[in-house]
């Protein structure tokens, strides 16, 4: 059934029904909740939130755009709120079970793990504007149309606050993590 | 940044969802700027570089069972026209019922005595009156109350006077 359709349903009392919601957007919302907190726990937790937020406000889901749409913006808000009022307690270290390409060789594993880790770090340091839209495309796989439509801003400010992203990460990513893939974005002294 | 007519579609051509007209203008801008090739091949890698470094994150089991636990299922059930129709007759059958109640308390003796005793039509006549017998017991309380107010009135301003 599609999600709108599935709306449509739990809008009609069949509330039950939202279990379908939950099991078909868990993965995405979690992971990105998990880019903001930085540990499993919390990430539950905000995941858990955000569906009950969701399931709450359904009726102001306009069918006009797509569900998904609607329920990354209110995710994302959710996790930028948190983010101001709650420094977290911990982050975990990215272990190698959580990354999604795993090398061959222990010295590649940890040298890899190294990246990743420094990567991350990086990312949770831009500042929010350029965060949220770094995590969306390249973590979430989203395009910058789709981002645009979440953060109700132009694709046009995407564009720009992806490129200008780049170029922060550039100033501060070591070049051996980086293998030279900033090498095309003029450095902050030039 | 270079090459104002590309600068806005750099990173969505490499998702790969610009328009076919987009995607036309870009091929063509592409084949001419060596600038924004470099660029684009850039983007590319580093999508490739921060793919690699994702996280891959199985979500916990119990998030649905706990969301589900927490939302009312109920919340959106509205009720039709007809249960809501039945609940208004309910309520006036109630209001008739406990009005009957009333006046029948309030003269139910007199009521029954008469019912004993006179014909039908006497009934009717001695129902009439019987309804009619709260109204004017309350005239009376009020023109009682009224002409102890007046009373007190009086005792008052003559106190003062004095």
């Amino acid at each position: 059934m599609q999600d709108e359709e599935l709306i449509q349903s739990i809008l009609q009392g069949y509330g039950e029904e939202y279990a379908v919601i939950v099991e078909r957007y868990q993965t995405q919302l979690y992971r990105t909740a998990y880019y903001y907190t930085q540990n499993v726990e919390d990430a539950r937790d905000l995941t858990q939130e955000i569906f009950i937020k969701a399931y709450n406000n359904l009726e102001k889901f306009k069918h006009g755009s797509a569900f998904s749409t609607w329920l990354y913006r209110l995710a994302v808000n959710h996790c930028i709120d948190w983010k101001r009022k709650k420094k977290p307690d911990y982050e975990e270290s990215i272990s190698l079970d959580k990354l999604a390409n795993k090398q061959a060789g222990p010295e590649e594993l940890l040298l890899h793990q190294e990246m990743a880790s420094e990567i991350h770090k990086l990312v949770r340091s831009l500042p929010e504007r350029y965060r949220t839209i770094f995590i969306l495309y390249y973590f979430e796989g989203l395009n910058p149309q789709q981002i645009a439509e979440i953060l109700s801003i132009s694709k046009r400010t995407v564009e720009t606050r992806l490129y200008r992203g780049r170029k922060i990460m550039k100033n501060k990513i070591p070049m051996k993590l980086s293998g030279g893939v900033f090498n095309d974005l003029p450095s902050k002294s030039e | 940044m270079t090459c104002p007519r590309s600068r806005n579609n750099w990173h969505s051509y490499v998702k790969k969802s610009l328009s076919a007209a987009e995607l036309q203008d870009m091929e063509t801008h592409l084949e001419q700027c060596a600038t924004c090739r470099e660029i684009v091949s850039d983007i590319r890698e580093t999508t490739n570089l921060l793919a690699s470094v994702r996280v891959n994150l199985e979500p916990p089991t119990d998030i649905r069972v706990n969301v589900m636990k927490a939302i009312d299922k109920t919340k959106y059930k509205k009720e039709n026209h007809f249960s809501r129709l039945m609940q208004s007759v309910r309520l006036l059958g109630f209001s008739l019922v406990a009005t009957g109640f009333l006046l029948l308390a309030l003269n139910l003796n007199p009521a029954v005595y008469r019912l004993e005793n006179v014909s039908i039509a006497e009934v009717n006549f001695q129902i009439g009156k019987i309804i009619a017998l709260p109204f004017d017991n309350f005239g009376q309380t009020v023109s009682v109350v009224i002409g102890k107010l007046d009373l007190f009135n009086s005792g008052l301003s003559n106190n003062l006077s004095r």
